[in-house]
């Protein structure tokens, strides 16, 4: 049993309303049409059972500090999908916006094609909560930047020769010093990683991690994962567990 | 945190405001009520030849100063109140518009500039300055800014922008942030036929608005952002550039990345622009969307800090902040094209005005 709510000329904090008294009643398929632009949306929720459907293009902050339920949106997504997201699930069939999965604590986000700058910046991981982010297309600059956990893919599922993962000097997963960046079939130039990052050579995803992401998105998205996965990829991780260690001046005598 | 919006008929095609307020209208939480703005050319059918020039006063007697001032330099062909239903906003300025001749082609003032638009452009600025209480905010021809303190949907009650038709339009929800929310800084700023609407900040607007003073410019709005609409006069009709060199003028690559291309041609061009338009280049985050008599171009800065989307379809191109405002001014949009930083979108009439001047991209 699912319920529906039409969402057409509706303010974003009423719409957010009705959601929580529908879920407050028990309803745990919640379809909202016409969404355009309502902001918050899946915002705080903890039902780990809800499964919204979004059909029209959400607002920002989609999925702020959620935990645990599914949000499906048919259509394209804005910016800050997934800003600080403690677990669940979000899938975007469509484009992303900036600064996605930003301080993403858990949880994953599914983006069918192309999103913008500053994905991933600042996530993170503890112990057996580890965020998954795949990216069907590419990504701006800054993607990963101070990320200190987790893992992000970028699918590349176009095989672009160029701005797979930003254009500009030192700006990939610059102050990376946790968790894992995969880029599928792109020579990652080299002027594009910042400090701390450092690249690992080709390979092929035999990781279960890489793996098991692919291919939940290409069961939400309806791709066959064999050629996805049969391309080389390219490994980011920080240059070392405390990368910058040297980088601050000791005015504290520690571990002295 | 401000909010863009515009639309453009390649085919000259008029509508009225309609579309472009529900697309601003939807970025309402963009803004806080302190200023929104539209622009729209095409809306002065039979005075296409003569410059519109809008006037704000605080008072009628600032109004009457203003007017005084325009018959001393201009030939007026019109002048009129420019209707506000001043129900949706009782504490207003004064709002007229003048149609005008410049003083060198109507042989009115002897003296007048050789170019009419350098000329009309002055005058402008000189009465931003001298009269006291009234300002000038909108000068070109066959266009009109419209703009004040409110929210977008009061600011187009407020002028009844049902009633204009123009065949590009566009908006802005302000959110003040470092410079007051007054009506005059209210977007879009203009510069004859160069309107422009801005979300972000000029960071580097000392050094811009120097650079402009030494080229006559001065700057008497309060806003940053009424720099970048000075900055397109002067380098596309004054200086000539093409959009694509101005662009790369005020958003330019990184030094590291011009030193790396391949073509060398380009290379070298984008050092020279770098090095002769160092003082114009715009710093800090922003994202712009300028209108002018060919057309429409959205530009961001070099690491993207401000939002714009665009998407093109039968003959028309949209702009806007936030993708879903996109959806608001059509619904069936096949294609969405989010540009990479500092890349403009650019979308050009298929015919030029009669009286307008070919612009190279």
């Amino acid at each position: 049993m699912s319920i529906a709510i039409d969402a057409k000329g509706v303010d974003y904090r009423q719409l957010n309303e009705l959601v929580r008294n529908c879920l407050s009643q028990g309803e745990r398929h919640i379809i909202i049409k016409n969404v355009r632009g309502q902001r918050y949306l899946g915002a705080g929720l903890t039902a780990g059972d809800l499964l919204l459907e979004v059909e029209g293009v959400p607002g920002e902050d989609l999925a702020f500090c959620m935990g645990g339920p599914t949000v499906i949106v048919h259509g394209h997504g804005q910016n800050a999908i997934a800003n600080t997201m403690d677990s669940g699930t979000v899938v975007v069939h469509g484009l992303g916006g900036d600064a996605l999965a930003y301080g993403m604590r858990g949880g994953s986000l599914f983006i069918r094609d192309s999103v913008g700058y500053r994905v991933g910046i600042h996530m993170k991981e503890y112990r057996d909560m580890r965020p998954g982010v795949v990216i069907g297309g590419t990504a701006g600059d800054f993607l990963g930047e101070y990320m200190a956990g987790g893992t992000l893919i970028v699918l590349n599922r176009h095989n672009e020769r160029e701005g797979v993962c930003g254009q500009a000097d030192k700006t990939l997963a610059t102050g990376i010093h946790g968790g894992e960046i995969y880029l599928f079939n792109y020579d990652v130039p080299g002027f594009l990683p910042g400090t701390g990052a450092r690249l690992l050579p080709p390979d092929k995803a035999d990781t279960g991690r890489v793996r098991s992401l692919v291919e939940k998105y290409c069961l939400y998205f309806g791709f066959d994962p064999k050629p996805l996965l049969e391309r080389e990829l390219v490994k980011i991780i920080p240059a070392d567990s405390r990368p910058f260690h040297k980088f601050y001046c000791p005015a504290y005598p520690v571990n002295s | 945190m401000c909010g863009i919006a515009g639309l453009i008929s390649l085919n000259r095609i008029r509508e009225n405001g309609q579309r472009i307020k529900k697309a601003i209208v939807l970025q309402t939480e963009r803004g806080n009520g302190l200023g929104a703005g539209y622009g729209a050319y095409g809306i002065y059918p039979g005075y296409e030849s003569l410059y519109a020039i809008h006037i704000m006063a605080a008072s009628e007697e600032a109004m009457e100063r203003a007017a005084l001032f325009i018959r001393r330099w201009f030939k007026v062909q019109k002048q009129e109140p420019i209707p506000v239903w001043d129900k949706i906003i009782r504490d207003h300025p004064y709002f007229q518009r003048f149609f005008v001749e410049p003083a060198a082609l109507s042989q009115h003032c002897p003296g007048g500039r050789e170019n009419e638009d350098d000329d009309v452009l002055e005058k402008m600025m000189l009465m931003n300055k001298e009269v006291c209480g009234a300002y000038a905010f909108s000068n070109g021809k066959d266009m009109g800014v419209f703009k004040g303190v409110g929210t977008p949907q009061e600011i187009y009650d407020f002028f009844m922008l049902d009633h204009y038709e123009g065949y590009s339009w566009l908006a802005h929800n302000r959110f003040p942030t470092n410079t007051p929310g007054w009506w005059g800084g209210a977007h879009p700023f203009n510069a004859l036929d160069w309107s422009i609407v801005h979300n972000g900040e000029v960071s580097s607007y000392g050094i811009n608005r120097r650079y402009l003073e030494g080229h006559g410019y001065v700057c008497h709005l309060q806003t940053d952002s009424e720099v970048i609409a000075y900055l397109f006069d002067l380098l596309v009709r004054r200086h000539g550039l093409g959009i694509a060199d101005a662009a790369n003028a005020l958003a330019p690559p990184y030094w590291a990345s011009v030193e790396r291309m391949e073509n060398h041609g380009q290379q070298e061009r984008l050092r020279l622009l770098k090095i002769i338009y160092e003082q114009a280049m715009l710093n800090g985050p922003f994202a712009v969307l300028a209108a002018f008599s060919g057309g429409m171009f959205s530009l961001t800065d070099n690491t993207k800090l401000r939002p714009m989307t665009t998407a093109s379809q039968d003959g028309y191109t949209y702009f806007a902040s936030e993708l879903s405002a996109l959806y608001e001014m059509r619904e069936d949009l096949q294609q969405i094209v989010t540009p990479r930083a500092g890349e403009p979108v650019v979308a050009l009439f298929h015919e030029p005005a009669a009286s307008g001047k070919g612009v190279a991209v």
